[in-house]
């Protein structure tokens, strides 16, 4: 007979076969297949050992086999559970029993502990039933010598059956996890303080000690709660601080701690300005052996901000998000018996069919589309196994658009495995599908967020056509901002000649990627306007348009004035240009800062190389010097002038005539000069070869006045006549007649005045000319002339006195030339030096306002161009850098900076060279060693990048900060664990002690309170009928109890003491023994003791503990009373050092006060000085003096926890002196 | 109108000492005695005889202790009405908060004094 499952006991030989065969169920081992493993292995063992025996398995050899077994087996016989068998494993560890000693005996008599935990009816029940029982990390307690010790143990408890099938005994199989429970309760304990521990920097703690009602704080709560740290807040006033709304929040968790162990609530409180704040409190409850609540500690949190966040994120304009998303929520329920589906609203919006009443499952599965149907299918069929439902498929709307869906359900079924319901929830993930969809979104958005609020933005779904736009771009179209328009209303608006431009830019965004296009659009007022429209084509996976989106602005003015100014400039750029004299401007400082066309082409030399002073460069070197001399008194008297100078223009020389105007800002400011240059090397050769004729003829003209007169007359370019002193006009020749009109014959007689107009007649500027040329002999004048038709020409005037030998003046010539031509030209210069120069202020204005802000950033500033030179850096990159701009303007990055220190940021101009906008690079500058986060952004110009522009911005500081606070924040935290780690060691062992002191007070109490109840009774029922003496024993009874209850009751609170986490403070002793002396009120009246107290100090002390110090000391002195004397008490305090008592031990850092409590009692013989202080030691008889004998034991503990110490001074019948040394101040060490 | 007073406690002294300062407070007064707290939940439970017009109750129990006691007692409609007073030997200020808030009316420690007990009872029980 081969039994399944049991192969281990085919094993070779007789006995094996034996084993095979061996009816193991009817044995206490039960079924082989219910085996555990090492059971297994030892009964193999055991068959392959006594290979060569053909006997059964005999008794013997199935205790050899238990007692191999390394779990603790017992079996345990009968309905009265007589212990038949138990190993080696149950005996030693678990029962600490010998097997003699338990065998055949009961096992509650054995373990009479066990009656009162569940394992006794537990193994009536097997017994009774017959099924197995099997409990994990059972909590158990077995007595050892009398103390009880707690386990976790797993165990079984199997019934053995008898070949009739009735129960005849119950194996136990045992195994204590104890260590393991411990262990794992350990570390959730270790987590917990570490947890605590890493949160304690910003935490208030707290420790309430329950049994004593003991609240003790950190500063930091107090300063949570509103108290600033001022650290004397009770624990009433902290609960006081709770908002009234929420104590019973408050009260109920405080409540529910004492059964879950821990605390945690939240809890708003109102702080002395009326704010409110959140507070969240965690906690952990100490029980004692009972289950008794003990201790609670833990940590206050501030989270009002979390709150407040929270709050607001409810509030505020997040509120309807969620909301949104909440909505969002498409939930479905399916239910398999009726095979209905009921869903939320949103759940048929997402299939496209909102608010549809007849949306079935099946319409729900036509949705799916075609090809992920399979992948729908498959997930059904899947969650019927694993309980989950879960899967993506893409949907197709009633529009036939196509979205992305995620389904994820839960299926429960009954209990055959049939499924019940599917509960689940849809989610629309289209936008998460387009992962790179959303990306480049985002990055537009950015893009666009950055660009000013006047940009409208669009959105333009491709298939199908849809679009979606900002309110702006209705307004930029001419609509009211919240009206609806359709894509092919907005085609409509544009101006029939740009369609073709707009068309043909969405035909190319389409294929390129970007749209960009500027164009006119028509308003329904008929009015034209601008619009530029930038964007960028979103393609799905298989790189098909989908989307395009982008801005849009009005650029009608900007357009316009572009216009204006292309015109004007244009103009002006001509007239400059072809004007044939040159314009020149200067800057105040009078260094030219334009120079025509003219101008260049005469000089030959460069424009750029004329500026500044580089114009005198072709002036003659001999004029320079006059030239430069004028134009500077001009600049320093702001007024007009003008010098002639020659030129050397192409190798020749030319007389050149230069004038200059000041002009003034609009603010009325001195800004430079404007002025022209004249070529007038023709007019000076003329006049000067004139003059030379003149000359040269006055003889002739005395030999040979016919000569002179003919020779006069042929000349037609100017206007010879020859005047009588008075300005009477004798002579006249061609030249005049042709520019002045007038025939000889016309003007001859005539006063010369008739030239002149009608204004200059009147002001005699004639007759003043005249007398200016007789008496210096000559006069020169320009100004309009009146011709004999009435119209005027600018005329250059030259008067020369003529003189007899007598030098008497017998005549004037006046010579005319027209200058008319000239004149226009000039006027038409100066129009254009005066535009110039308002061109040239807007420029300048335009200049400064920008070099203003550049330069009052304290941001880093710095411009490229194309060559990577720098061509503008503000006065912070000069502050930062430590260069002067002059130095590195023209430079390139390489020149100014060590190259291996500027690798990152040539990178990034090269990238922003190439197109590409680079915000908030964070970085480390390696020039000067600082933080910034820098932007790079291209300039362009027509689409051309000209320049970049590097932004930097200092942020060091804030990094550095936080940098600074993550070190501090560390070393913090490692400080707190440390000081967690110390305090879970003193506290384990302080909560030992209290352990200990609560058994002894709870559990002591309990007998001796029922020995005095009984003998307080007894004493009722015996004092009327008993003798003297019983109830003088009687008494004795009733004393030694109530001494034995005092005796307890001191001993709890000198273990108290033995906890040292009591909270220091300046303490005033007088205050102190004032109160002690309060107590002893009566016993002072009786005894009329005399207690006399020198001033004491203040120190930092525990109140409550060192009252109780001089209470015991007090009490002492009084109880030990001379019976004869009166009693005196004296307190003295005096301040010592630690070299005063050598041998307390005192530490030399502190300064101590020696308080010293004199009595005039019984004293003691000074051997048992040290003595006294011990536990229960006593020098006298209980019936002479009543006590404890642990007064003095307390005293000591008291001063050794304040750092002090204490000794006594005795001498029998005389009295003693006890000093109590205390430090003045508490050392946190 | 007599009184009746109920007591749980596991301890058979107490029983005695208890009963027989009930006898010597009020010759009027019932007091019946339960052992554990679920027989006396149980009794209670089936609402027969008489309502016991105190309940003294015992903290330290085994199986169900006196603070599981009350709160159970405390949500039951009818039951909840009776003041129960906590008769314990310590009572430790915690344990007295936890009382209060599931309901307790009033604490008693285990007197030292059978005396003091019956002084005590009579006062509760209005007889002087």
């Amino acid at each position: 007979m081969q039994i399944p499952g049991n192969s281990f006991l085919n094993t070779n030989g007789l006995t094996a076969r034996e084993g095979q065969l061996f009816d193991w169920c009817a044995t206490p081992l039960g079924d082989p297949s219910c085996w555990p493993e090492s059971l297994r292995a030892a009964v193999s063992v055991q068959l392959a050992k006594t290979g060569n025996s053909v006997k059964p398995v005999a008794e013997g050899d199935l205790n050899n086999i238990f007692q191999q077994v390394p779990y603790a087996v017992c079996i345990l016989r009968g309905p009265d559970m007589r212990i038949e068998m138990a190993n080696n494993a149950i005996l030693g560890k678990l029962w600490k029993k010998k097997l003699a000693d338990v065998k055949g005996k009961k096992m509650l008599d054995v373990f009479p502990e066990l009656l009162s935990q569940p394992f006794p009816a537990l193994l009536q029940q097997v017994y009774n039933t017959g099924v197995s029982y099997r409990e994990n990390e059972a909590v158990a307690y077995i007595e050892h010598e009398n103390v009880l010790e707690k386990y976790f143990l797993d165990f079984v408890y199997a019934p053995l059956f008898e070949t009739d099938g009735t129960v005849s005994a119950v194996i136990i199989t045992v195994i204590d996890v104890t260590e393991k429970v411990d262990t794992r309760n350990k570390i959730e304990e270790a987590e917990l303080r570490l947890r605590l521990a890493t949160e304690a920097a910003q935490l208030g703690t707290f420790d309430w000690d329950l049994a004593n009602e003991v609240f003790v704080q950190s500063p930091r709560l107090a300063e949570i709660f509103g108290f600033g740290n001022t650290g004397d807040v009770s624990h009433k006033q902290l609960i006081e601080a709770i908002n009234p709304e929420d104590k019973t929040i408050r009260d109920r968790a405080v409540a529910d701690s004492y059964y879950k162990g821990s605390l945690q609530y939240e809890v708003r409180v109102t702080w002395p300005d009326n704010s409110t704040h959140w507070v969240k409190v965690y906690g952990k409850v100490v029980f004692n052996s009972d289950r008794v609540a003990e201790r609670m500690y833990g940590t206050v949190q501030d989270v009002t901000q979390e709150k407040t966040m929270l709050r607001l994120l409810e509030a505020g304009e997040q509120r309807s998000r969620l909301a949104i998303e909440s909505a969002q929520l498409a939930t479905f329920s399916w239910d398999a018996n009726l095979d209905r589906v009921t869903y939320s609203p949103r759940f048929t919006e997402i299939f496209g069919y909102a608010n549809d009443p007849v949306f079935t499952r099946e319409s729900m599965v036509n949705c799916i589309h075609k090809d992920d149907r399979p992948v729908r299918d498959k997930a059904v069929e899947d969650s019927f196994k694993t309980g989950l439902l879960l899967y993506e498929v893409r949907i197709v709307w009633p529009d036939t658009s196509i979205h992305w869906i995620k389904v994820f359900g839960n299926i429960s079924k009954d209990k055959t495995g049939k499924p019940l319901q599917i509960h689940g929830i849809v989610q629309d993930i289209t936008k998460e599908r387009g992962a790179l969809l959303r990306l480049a979104e985002s990055e537009d958005r950015l893009r666009i967020a950055l660009d000013s609020a006047n940009l409208g933005t669009w959105d333009l779904h491709l298939n199908p056509v849809s679009i979606f736009y900002s309110r702006r771009v209705a307004q930029i179209f001419g609509y009211d901002k919240d009206i609806l328009l359709t894509s092919d209303e907005f085609r409509e608006s544009v101006h029939p000649d740009d369609l073709g431009v707009v068309v043909k830019a969405h035909q190319d965004a389409i294929s390129n990627g970007i749209l960009q296009y500027e164009a006119r659009i028509v308003w329904q007022d008929a009015t034209i306007h601008w619009i530029r429209c930038n964007g960028k084509t979103l393609y799905n996976e298989k790189h098909e348009p989908v989307r395009m989106i982008g801005t849009l602005m009005d650029i009608t003015e900007e357009r316009n004035f572009t216009m204006v100014l292309q015109e004007s400039e244009l103009l002006l750029k001509t007239i400059s240009g072809t004007a044939p004299v040159g314009l020149w401007l200067t800057d105040k400082q009078g260094n030219y800062i334009f120079v025509n066309k003219t101008w260049i082409t005469w000089t030959g030399e460069t424009y750029e190389n004329n500026l500044g002073t580089g114009w005198l460069a072709k002036v003659m070197p001999e004029d320079i010097q006059e030239t430069q001399a004028k134009f500077t008194k001009a600049l320093g008297s702001k007024k007009y002038f003008s010098t002639e100078f020659r030129l050397i223009k192409n190798g020749n020389i030319r007389w050149c005539l230069t004038e200059g105007y000041p002009f003034y800002g609009i603010n009325g400011e001195f800004a430079g000069f404007a002025g022209s240059v004249t070529d007038i090397t023709d007019r000076k050769s003329i006049e000067s070869e004139l003059e030379r004729k003149v000359a040269e003829r006055t003889d002739d003209l005395k030999r040979s006045e016919e000569r002179h007169h003919k020779m006069i007359d042929e000349i037609q370019d100017y206007a010879i006549l020859l005047l009588n002193p008075d300005g009477y006009i004798q002579n006249w020749n061609k030249g005049a007649q042709k520019i002045k009109g007038y025939t000889e014959k016309e003007i001859k007689g005539k006063n010369f005045r008739i030239f002149y107009t009608k204004e200059d007649q009147e002001n005699k500027v004639p007759d003043q000319l005249r007398a200016l040329a007789i008496k210096n002999g000559r006069a020169e004048a320009e100004g309009w002339r009146v011709r004999k038709d009435g119209s005027k020409f600018w005329a250059s005037v030259v008067i020369t006195a003529l003189h007899d030998d007598h030098n008497n003046v017998i005549g004037l010539t006046k010579v005319t030339r027209d200058l008319t031509e000239r004149k226009i030209v000039e006027e038409q210069r100066q129009l254009q030096t005066q535009e110039l120069s308002i061109k040239n202020y807007e420029l300048r204005q335009q200049k400064e306002f920008v070099d203003v802000i550049l330069n009052s950033s304290v941001d880093i500033i710095s411009v490229f161009d194309s060559e990577m030179r720098y061509i503008s850096v503000n006065k912070s990159f000069e502050d930062a850098y430590k260069v002067a701009r002059e130095d590195i303007l023209g430079k390139k990055i390489i020149e100014v900076f060590p190259p291996e220190k500027t690798v990152s940021l040539r990178r990034n101009v090269e990238r922003a060279l190439a197109g590409e906008s680079i915000y908030g690079v964070v970085h480390k500058s390696a020039i000067t060693s600082r933080h910034y986060e820098s932007f790079f952004i291209p300039l362009k110009n027509n689409n051309e990048i000209y320049a970049v522009l590097v932004l930097a911005h200092d942020n060091t500081e804030i990094i550095e900060a936080a940098q600074k606070l993550d070190e501090a924040n560390k070393v913090l935290e490692e400080k707190t664990l440390d000081l967690q780690k110390a305090n879970a060691a003193l506290e384990k062992s302080n909560s030992e002690l209290e352990q200990y002191a609560y058994v002894a007070s709870h559990d002591l109490q309990e007998p001796l309170r029922k020995i005095r109840t009984y003998s307080g009774m007894l004493n009722e029922i015996l004092k009327d009928k008993a003798d003297g003496a019983s109830i003088a024993i009687l008494g004795k009874i009733i004393n030694s109890a109530t001494r034995m209850s005092n005796l307890i009751y001191d001993l709890l609170n000198l273990s108290r003491l033995l906890s040292p986490e009591r909270q220091f403070e300046p303490t005033d002793l007088n205050k102190i023994f004032e109160n002690v002396i309060n107590d002893f009120e009566l016993v002072i009246e009786q005894k009329k003791a005399v207690i006399e107290i020198t001033r004491l100090p203040v120190i930092d002390a525990v109140p409550l503990q060192v009252n109780q110090l001089f209470y015991n000391l007090v009490n002492n002195a009084l109880k030990f009373a001379h019976s004869t004397r009166q009693p005196l008490i004296t307190v003295t305090a005096e301040k010592i050092d630690a070299g005063t008592y050598p041998e307390a031990g005192l530490n030399y850092a502190f300064e101590y006060v020696d308080i010293a409590i004199t009595d005039n009692g019984i004293g003691f013989s000074q051997q048992y000085a040290e003595q006294i202080f011990e536990v229960f030691k006593r020098l006298h008889t209980k019936q002479a003096y009543q006590g404890s004998g642990i007064g003095l034991a307390l005293c000591r503990r008291i001063v050794l926890n304040h750092q002090g110490s204490i000794f006594a001074e005795g001498k029998e019948n005389k009295g003693s002196v006890f000093h109590v040394i205390l430090p003045f101040h508490q050392s946190k060490i | 109108m007599a009184q009746k007073v109920i007591l749980i406690d596991d301890d058979p002294d107490d029983h005695e000492i208890f009963a027989m300062a009930i006898d010597e407070a009020s010759s009027e007064a019932e007091c019946v005695l339960f052992d554990s707290a679920e027989t006396a939940l149980e009794e209670l439970s089936r609402y027969a005889g008489k309502l016991p017009d105190y309940i003294f109750l015992d903290l330290n129990m085994p199986r169900m202790n006196g603070m599981q006691f009350l709160e159970l007692i405390k949500k039951d409609n009818v039951l909840a009405g009776i003041p129960v007073i906590i008769y314990s030997t310590s009572i430790l200020p915690s344990i007295k908060a936890q009382a209060l808030h599931f309901g307790a009316f009033d604490f008693l420690a285990k007197p030292t004094s059978h005396l003091e007990l019956i002084k005590s009872l009579k006062k509760l029980l209005l007889v002087e």
